[in-house]
């Protein structure tokens, strides 16, 4: 029976540029449209970055400067655990009387996984517990930076001929077309083009630009390349000393072969996300600053907004024979709703995956408000409806449980699917509260809003 | 900390540099020296066992959109944890990359990341620009083939291209099939079982790491050999002396001993001249030959050879050896007027040279902005400028309709839309 | 301590002097303890097909399984089966729930919980078996290895795994507080209570 409580067994249409089918839950619902929205029709930010070993706050200026990671807490280059310091005593001679000797404290790291140490690669141990430790840096990083200032020379001048050429006005040649995408810097198109352009005018520096000319060494190309050593055709090779690529392409600047290179790297941190509906830019969902936390700043979730159906029990459903299923509406709002159900429409685009018929009931339900604190009040007199014992089975606090006829129309081996429309008033609590408010209760206006509803029911009784 | 790393010029943020390839994807900042993170393209839906993998030709694009934005959003919120809509992007692309495919994933980028641009950068070009050179004969060794590609003073010689589907992927398929044939397995009960017998297939990552981790490629002489050995039908030739074998433990019970003449052999693949004697080795040739002649010299000169097939221990001497053994031959050498050749060594592993290209011209923050594709433009016309569709026109229309176009010689060697 | 000559006749457990094992330890068959040897309670060692030897300094913990079993398709009567011995060495530690098999285990291994060994491994020296890891295979494994995760990956340690010198003087003063313990049996009958 749990399986009819399923969460994909009953799911809600959501129009947005494409219409997606998911279970409320899943669902979030932006109460400034009024509509339903799901993960994939709303954009996604970075709000908060934290680490998740230590769950640490990390203010994103932080994050971008050590590059998304953690300051304290390693990751173990062999199996990507996270590493401990460890701590032993090592007998180092006194600063003051070198021939005595004390315990002094002597840190590592190790994982407590595959046993690693930062010994095994040659590490010294540090004498703090953190803040002790760096990462080997690339040896090619200022070759590089020389080659980024040099182009950005080159593209500095490029946009200045731009600049310029959109302000005088002049007529384009077609040389400078191609160079649009493929072609690189001035330089280039002087010497492509055949026909006298006016950027021909030559590389010096003009009209006040007052930054040295940066020339770049061009990489020398080499005539002999290092072949293999000689004893890789006949040395027996020990497989855990060679590393697996996924070991190497944790650190894509080295990619080391040896296991005896494996430097450990700082914890890559993790983040919270935050949603924001497409259309109105209001946020659907932000999480608190606190890594620690799990509630939300503003949680505008489906399920709280929209009631919810499910199925309670069904029958055996057999071919063309009118069957009666038991489902349950959930009022997830304070205050009364009223619900109408309606039968798809012929021809509805929406309607596509039913199977069968349904009948709905056609009064109206009503729904009670949710009370928290109905259970305890024992004096409280249960309100009295005037259920129509034949729409509605039972009432319960907030959730009613009703009927609705089913006649399959397809022999098939696949589940039966039935689809309704579920109409029900909203009050936007969100609308801003107009000055001229009586004293008393306030009622927002109440908008009517229409959900599409599948229903998956399972196959048909053998 | 160098500049680069915080705000640019003018406030702008870094550009987001990806490399999304066959096997793996790199993928980081514009102006860092390499890529925060090199992952395998593929991605596992919960419940899978098998993982999906992202680079996909025959799939249709509804699919491929779906995978491509699941993909896409792990790299935006597990790896790089920036907000898309915040950062142009920069994106190294093989020029054989079909349209399709381009197309779906700026639509994924544009309609469902909303990001500002997007540059189609190819990797050859952008291997160039680490080495502050203007002209090179780049070859990129990648998982699904070998492609060279000439590039003379900043254009790349489009007529000029060779490829063959020689690159990891073949040469995981050979392994596999010389350890299922070849190999034995050991499990606690008994010793030297097929391997057929015991785990069915060999999975892919085990076959990977079992090239990564064994084998290697043997210098010029000793490959003929090898190679004679395995072609001579009447068993005269005899294989020279194989390395030792290895024993790879599969879980805790199983071993698989690979044998020492599998680690030597099956890189010659790459090397074995088939009907149309066609190797890794003679498609640079190929290309030189189909280059203009004033450019042979010095693209001769410069080779570069990145991709992440090219880190294999041994690769680049036996390819230069081989070039200089091919380019005696008749073919070859009455074309050719210089023989010499030299490799360049840029400043970064094969793997992420490309990336690292695309990463400096990303730092190019002055330009990077009016050699991409917008998105206000890819939302007027709904599709973006390649280099084989002549009908969209260029994203800043800087020349006047009406004017003659370019003679035809020009048009030979550029990109033009 | 090792008196193994006299496998046939002797069934029952020589537990050196210094050695503290729990009275509510399973030990069955011709099983030799060394000194400074822990043996928790519920710790099982089973000398079926043939006797155990183990060293001094080790450390048996709960549930542990300690067997020397037929392999599964001999039967125990069949004619021409060996006994063999199955020899621990020193300074081990078998933590909580681990079985082990394995003929020949040397010196300052570590078999950590729920790790299996099977019959035909070699343990060496230094070596670490990591948690679950079910080690099967015919092999000798070289010193210093340690294996860990789902699939048994090997990596090897530059250096041997601490024995548990603080550890097992612990023990040996704490345990007697709270257990009794067995002492070795003189040709056969049950054990003598402390």
């Amino acid at each position: 029976m749990a399986s009819l409580l399923q969460p994909d067994r009953v799911v809600y249409l959501v129009r947005g540029e494409k219409r997606i089918r998911a279970p409320l839950s899943q669902l979030y619902f932006c109460r400034y449209c009024s509509e339903l929205r799901s993960l994939e029709c709303v954009s996604h930010e970075v709000d908060s970055h934290y680490c998740p070993s230590c769950l640490e706050n990390m203010p994103s200026a932080e994050a971008k400067l050590k590059k998304n990671r953690c300051a304290n807490c390693f990751d173990c280059p062999c199996c990507m655990h996270t590493l401990s310091t460890r701590a032993t005593n090592i007998p180092a001679p006194l600063p003051d009387d070198p021939t005595k000797t004390a315990m002094k404290k002597a840190y590592y790291l190790a994982c407590g996984f595959c046993r690693w140490t930062s010994r095994d690669v040659g590490m010294a141990d540090k004498s703090v517990a953190s803040g002790g430790w760096q990462e080997p840096e690339n040896p090619h990083t200022q070759r590089i930076n020389k080659l980024i200032e040099y182009y950005q020379q080159l593209a500095h001048r490029e946009k200045q001929e731009r600049d310029r050429k959109k302000l005088a006005r002049r007529r384009q040649c077609m040389p400078l077309a191609f160079s649009e995408k493929y072609g690189l810097g001035t330089r280039l198109q002087k010497q492509r083009s055949g026909a006298p352009i006016s950027s021909l005018a030559g590389l010096s520096l003009k009209e006040g630009e007052d930054q040295k000319e940066i020339s770049i060494e061009p990489a020398q190309a080499l005539d002999e390349v290092e072949p293999l050593p000689e004893d890789c055709y006949t040395r027996p090779i020990s497989l855990p000393e060679v590393t697996t690529l996924r070991q190497r392409l944790l650190q894509p600047d080295f990619q080391p072969a040896g296991a005896s290179q494996l430097h450990p790297r700082h914890k890559h941190l993790l983040m919270k996300r935050s949603l924001r509906c497409r259309k109105c830019e209001h946020n659907l969902s932000k999480p608190e600053f606190n890594p620690t936390s799990i509630k939300f700043k503003i949680q505008l979730v489906a399920v709280s907004y929209i009631p919810e159906v499910r199925i309670m029990s069904i029958p055996n459903l057999r071919y063309m024979k009118e069957s009666q299923v038991l489902l349950t509406l959930t009022n997830p709002v304070e205050n009364i709703t009223h619900v109408t159900l309606g039968a798809c429409e012929e021809e509805d685009p929406d309607d596509i995956n039913s199977t069968a018929k349904v009948i709905v009931p056609t009064k109206e339900l009503v729904l009670a408000g949710k009370d928290a604190a109905a259970e305890y009040d024992e004096l409280a007199e249960p309100q009295d409806f005037q259920d129509d014992p034949d729409v509605v089975a039972f009432r319960k606090s907030n959730k009613i449980g009703f009927f609705i006829k089913v006649i399959p129309q397809k022999e098939e081996d696949a589940d039966v699917t039935v689809s309704f429309k579920i109409r029900h008033d909203f009050r936007n609590l969100a609308a801003p509260i107009r000055p001229s408010e009586e004293a008393g209760d306030v009622a927002a206006e109440a908008i009517w809003l229409v959900h599409h509803v599948e229903l998956r029911l399972g196959p048909l009784a053998p | 900390m160098p500049l680069f790393d915080g705000l640019g010029s003018g406030g702008e943020k870094t550009a987001i540099v990806i490399d999304l390839g066959a096997a793996y994807t790199k993928c980081g900042f514009a102006g860092e020296t390499g890529p925060r993170f090199i992952i395998p393209s593929e991605i596992r839906k919960p419940g899978q066992q098998q993982a999906t993998k992202v680079v996909q030709y025959n799939i249709n694009t509804e699919e491929l959109y779906v995978i491509l934005k699941e993909f896409i959003h792990i790299l935006y919120f597990r790896h790089l944890l920036v907000n898309p809509r915040d950062r142009r992007v920069v994106i190294i692309e093989s020029i054989l990359c079909p349209s399709h495919f381009r197309e779906t994933l700026t639509k994924v980028f544009f309609k469902q990341f909303e990001v500002p641009s997007v540059l189609f950068a190819p990797s050859h070009l952008m291997a160039i620009m680490t080495l502050g050179i203007n002209s090179a004969l780049v070859m990129d060794c990648g998982h699904t083939e070998t492609l060279v590609l000439p590039v003379y003073e900043c254009t790349p010689i489009l007529p000029a291209w060779e490829a063959l589907p020689l690159g990891g992927k073949a040469i995981h398929k050979e392994l596999d099939g010389l350890l299922v044939e070849q190999c034995t397995v050991d499990t606690d009960t008994t010793t030297g079982q097929s391997v057929p017998a015991v785990i069915g297939t060999i999975p892919e990552e085990t076959v990977e790491d079992i090239k990564v981790r064994t084998c290697f490629v043997s210098d010029l002489q000793r490959g003929l050999k090898i190679q004679e050995a395995k072609f001579n039908l009447d068993g005269t030739a005899e294989r020279p002396a194989p390395p030792p074998d290895v024993d790879y433990p599969l879980d805790g019970e199983k071993i698989l001993h690979v044998k020492g003449s599998i680690r030597d052999s099956v890189m010659e693949i790459l090397f074995e001249q088939d009907n149309e004697e066609k190797s890794v080795a003679s498609l640079i040739l190929d290309a030189l030959v189909k280059c203009p002649i004033d450019t042979r010299k010095v693209l001769s000169e410069n080779l570069v050879v990145i991709g992440g097939t090219a880190m294999l221990p041994g690769f680049l001497h036996r390819l230069l050896a081989e070039i200089r053994l091919l380019v005696e031959k008749p073919k070859y050498s009455d074309v050719l007027a210089s023989k010499s050749f030299r490799i360049h060594a840029p400043p970064a592993k094969p793997s992420c040279t490309a990336w690292l290209g695309g990463a400096i011209f990303g730092a190019l923050q002055d330009i990077l902005g009016s050699r991409s594709v917008s998105r206000d433009y890819y939302n007027q016309t709904g599709r973006i400028p390649d280099w084989c569709c002549l009908s969209s026109p260029p994203p800043e229309s800087l020349y006047e309709a009406g004017k003659t176009p370019p003679p035809l010689m020009k048009r030979a060697f550029s990109t033009e839309k | 301590m090792s008196e193994a000559k006299q496998i046939m006749a002797q069934k029952s457990a020589k537990i050196a002097a210094g050695a503290v094992v729990c009275v509510e330890s399973e030990i069955r068959g011709d099983v030799t303890i060394g000194a400074r040897t822990v043996v928790h309670p519920k710790a099982r060692i089973i000398a079926e097909a043939g006797p155990i030897i183990i060293g001094e300094g080790n450390l048996i913990e709960e549930q542990a399984l300690i067997i020397n079993s037929y392999p599964e398709n001999i039967m125990p009567d069949a004619e021409g089966v060996e006994p063999k011995t199955m020899t621990i060495g020193t300074n081990n530690v078998f933590e909580v729930g681990c079985v082990s098999q394995a003929l020949k285990i040397g010196d300052n291994n570590v078999i950590e919980s729920k790790a299996d060994l099977g019959r035909n491994v070699i343990l060496t020296g230094g070596c670490i078996v990591g948690a679950c890891c079910q080690v099967n295979t015919c092999e000798v494994v070289p010193e210093n290895t340690v294996v860990y995760g789902s699939s048994c990956i090997r990596r090897v340690q530059s250096e041997k795994p601490q024995p548990q010198t603080l550890q097992l003087d612990f023990l040996m003063k704490i345990l007697p507080n709270y257990h009794h313990l067995k002492k070795t049996v003189k040709g056969g009958g049950t054990p003598v209570r402390n």
